[in-house]
């Protein structure tokens, strides 16, 4: 795993701020605490409600990390496995709106928030941070299956992806039209919205999906 | 007179809701132009025809009950009054005005400009109802609740039409734009409707009403009429929002004739984690208002449980820390026959800063005494914290312990409610909450002291309240092993 974060907390107990920790782990994707080792059993309790993964790493230092260490230390092997074979990998990716391989009826799909809670909340959780940071380019560039998460003004929107190329997306209960999602597109990209990006192989949308592109 | 719009709101959220009042008077017939502090109107020549402009300043100025906004220039003014009286049975606004100078005929269509704008901003914040079958599950209870639920308000309103979006329409301007679950409910047990908020627009609703149990449309329609004068709204936010908003008292032990309640205040749980409880005993229409924490809203609640505040006796701050300053202040001009209780350090504090209330502190010496409300005596147990003398009240009518600073827990955002339900979890916040403020050797006596009490409620300063005898029992020794 990269290097994480690290936030020296030491000397103020349990009254942390905990608004701040959950800004930088956001964008970061892990953090190293340092805390009075009496603090630390109330940090892993608060991170794991929160979703995040705790590890105690020592007398009073805990990682916080978005996705479990495993993954990301799986993910980050990636990147640098797809950096390592294209050293001229550009610095940033964009997302394309497929609009000749739209597909209405998985949009349909995941506009359902039964299917969203009982599918796609369920599976493998591939990254969480911001639109910004290698692991997430790594993961537009891998061309697998992706169901993006965005949430902004307090709206999720669900995109299915393949790789970078947008096929399907909605908000939760309405389906959207590519251009819709090209505005949706559009404002992450120049916003600080918190982005989940989910492994849809294992759905059946994006099974779908990367069969209809023939992958 | 003018009709006046009444709203289910209480006046500090629907001046929250009108936002920028300056901008009311745009759309005005005459008004050609208007800025944040001035406007231009056209009005007829005095001779000939024809129109000319004139630009008049504005001001807006804030009174208890009115929002003024005066334009003038010269001799020519309009002044308009938006009238915002939270009657307690809803906020009634009345717009009126008057003017002077070739200006003066524009009034009466800017009242009226005016008024139509303050109806279409209410109008766009009320939720709109765009319900989907999950979350009708989702409110039924049906559906899994997302990990990150956090209860984050709690209060009662007055419903005037339809409960369950006027319900929505208060948690969206008072705690802002979220995905939350809300349960309304009455004080008889008859009435029982939960809505999802998924930003403004209201997408699942749940009624259990009359023995009937009905999802969506028709759970709206029959929770639609309001059960009787004020109804409860508990709601949390699916997000795992931060802000906790709980002014609505909860009983949490006695009965008639004797209880003890609890309100939790305000609190922004991102900085440090620290939720102030206040408390009130109440005995034979006597009263001891402890640790009173916020402003006009807190003093609202008691209002609710005391019914007249000149019934309170004690005004108790077991510490004057920052939390309680506000409620202090606010309760001295209405609380007129009350005692303000205060161990000696913190009432010294207070006489310095507080002159007026100096004459009325009744100093706690550092050893135990009581305070009599009622029938009851309730018996105040001296401790230190933080270096100082402190003070808990134990009351054996309900074998509560109001514990003040000694104990409390931290609460990190998503991890408050009301009750504690994980003794685990919860001596854990306790503990680094004690670690870090008390006196080790101090708390060490106050310990033995407490545990020769029955006490079967912790009603700590902060975070949740512990129930159950056993559970205050294996908290206690846990804290003797760590402490």
């Amino acid at each position: 795993m990269s290097q994480a974060t690290r936030l020296d907390y030491r000397g103020l107990g349990p009254f942390l701020p905990y608004g701040n920790i959950e800004r930088i782990l956001r964008d970061a994707g892990s953090i190293e605490l340092s805390l009075d080792p009496d603090a630390a059993p109330l940090i892993e309790k608060w991170a794991s409600k929160r979703g995040y993964h705790a590890y105690r790493r020592g007398e009073g230092v805990v990682l916080l990390s978005l996705i479990p260490v495993e993954a990301a230390e799986k993910a980050s092997a990636a990147a640098r496995a797809a950096s390592a074979a294209a050293p001229q990998a550009p610095e940033k990716i964009e997302i394309v709106i497929d609009e000749k391989a739209w597909r209405t009826d998985l949009a349909e799909r995941i506009a359902n928030v039964t299917y969203i809670i009982s599918a796609v909340l369920k599976a493998p959780m591939l990254y969480r941070g911001p639109p910004r940071s290698p692991a997430y380019r790594a993961l537009l560039a891998s061309k697998k299956p992706l169901l993006m998460r965005i949430s902004l003004n307090a709206t999720d929107y669900f995109v299915l992806m393949i790789g970078n190329r947008v096929v399907a997306a909605a908000q939760l209960g309405a389906p959207l039209t590519p251009q819709q999602a090209k505005s949706i597109i559009e404002q992450l990209e120049s916003s600080d919205a918190l982005i989940t990006i989910y492994d849809a192989s294992s759905l059946e949308v994006g099974r779908e999906a990367a069969k209809a592109s023939g992958g | 007179m003018p009709e006046p719009l009444i709203i289910p709101l209480d006046a500090d959220s629907v001046r929250k809701l009108l936002g920028n009042v300056a901008a009311l008077v745009r759309g005005a017939p005459g008004v050609e132009e208007a800025g944040d502090d001035y406007i231009v109107v056209s009005v007829p020549r005095l001779f000939g025809f024809g129109h000319r402009r004139v630009k008049l300043s504005l001001r807006v100025y804030e009174a208890r009950e009115a929002v003024l906004i005066i334009m003038r220039s010269g001799v020519d003014s309009i002044v308009i009054a938006v009238d915002i009286v939270d009657t307690g049975e809803g906020t009634h606004i009345v717009v009126s005005g008057g003017g002077s100078g070739r200006v003066a005929k524009l009034v009466d269509p800017m009242v009226d400009t005016v008024m139509k704008n303050i109806r279409e901003r209410i109008s766009a914040a009320h939720p709109r109802v765009e319900l989907v079958e999950s979350d009708n599950k989702l409110a039924a209870l049906e559906e899994p609740l997302p990990p990150r639920t956090t209860l984050v308000y709690y209060d009662s309103f007055t419903p005037i039409r339809d409960v369950p979006t006027e319900a929505g329409l208060r948690l969206l301007a008072v705690m802002g734009i979220d995905d939350y679950l809300a349960e309304i409910t009455d004080y008889r047990g008859t009435y029982l409707a939960r809505i999802v908020l998924r930003g403004n627009r209201l997408t699942g609703a749940y009624a259990e009403i009359g023995g009937k149990k009905v999802r969506g449309g028709d759970a709206l329609e029959l929770a639609r009429r309001p059960p009787g004068h004020r109804v409860r709204v508990k709601a949390w936010s699916l997000t795992g929002s931060s802000e906790i908003l709980l002014y609505e008292p909860e009983q949490i032990a006695g009965g008639e004739g004797h209880a003890v309640y609890w309100i939790g205040g305000s609190a922004k749980l991102e900085h440090g984690g620290l939720a102030p409880n206040s408390y009130i005993v109440l005995d034979n229409y006597e009263a001891a208002i402890i640790d009173p924490a916020g402003g006009e809203r807190m003093t609202n609640t008691a209002r609710g449980v005391v019914g007249d505040l000149e019934q309170v006796r004690y005004i108790v701050a077991t510490s004057a820390e920052a939390d309680v300053d506000e409620g202090l202040r606010s309760l001295a001009s209405l609380a007129v026959r009350a005692s303000f209780v205060l161990p000696s350090y913190w009432g010294a504090q207070l006489a310095s800063v507080n002159w007026d209330l100096a004459s009325r502190v009744q100093l706690l010496p550092e050893r135990e005494g009581s305070l009599r409300i009622g029938r009851t005596d309730l018996r105040v147990i001296p401790s230190r914290a933080r270096g100082a003398p402190v003070a808990s009240i134990y009351d054996p009518a309900t074998k509560t312990l109001i514990t003040g600073p000694v104990l409390g827990a931290v609460t990190p955002p998503g991890m408050w409610s009301i009750r504690a339900d994980d003794l685990d979890d919860y001596a854990d916040a306790v503990i680094g909450y004690v670690r870090h403020t008390v006196c080790r050797n101090e708390f060490r006596e106050w310990l033995k002291k407490v545990k020769k009490l029955d006490i079967e409620i912790l009603a700590p300063r902060y975070g949740p309240v512990l129930e159950g005898r056993r559970n205050v029992e294996k908290l206690l020794q846990r804290l003797e092993k760590e402490i």
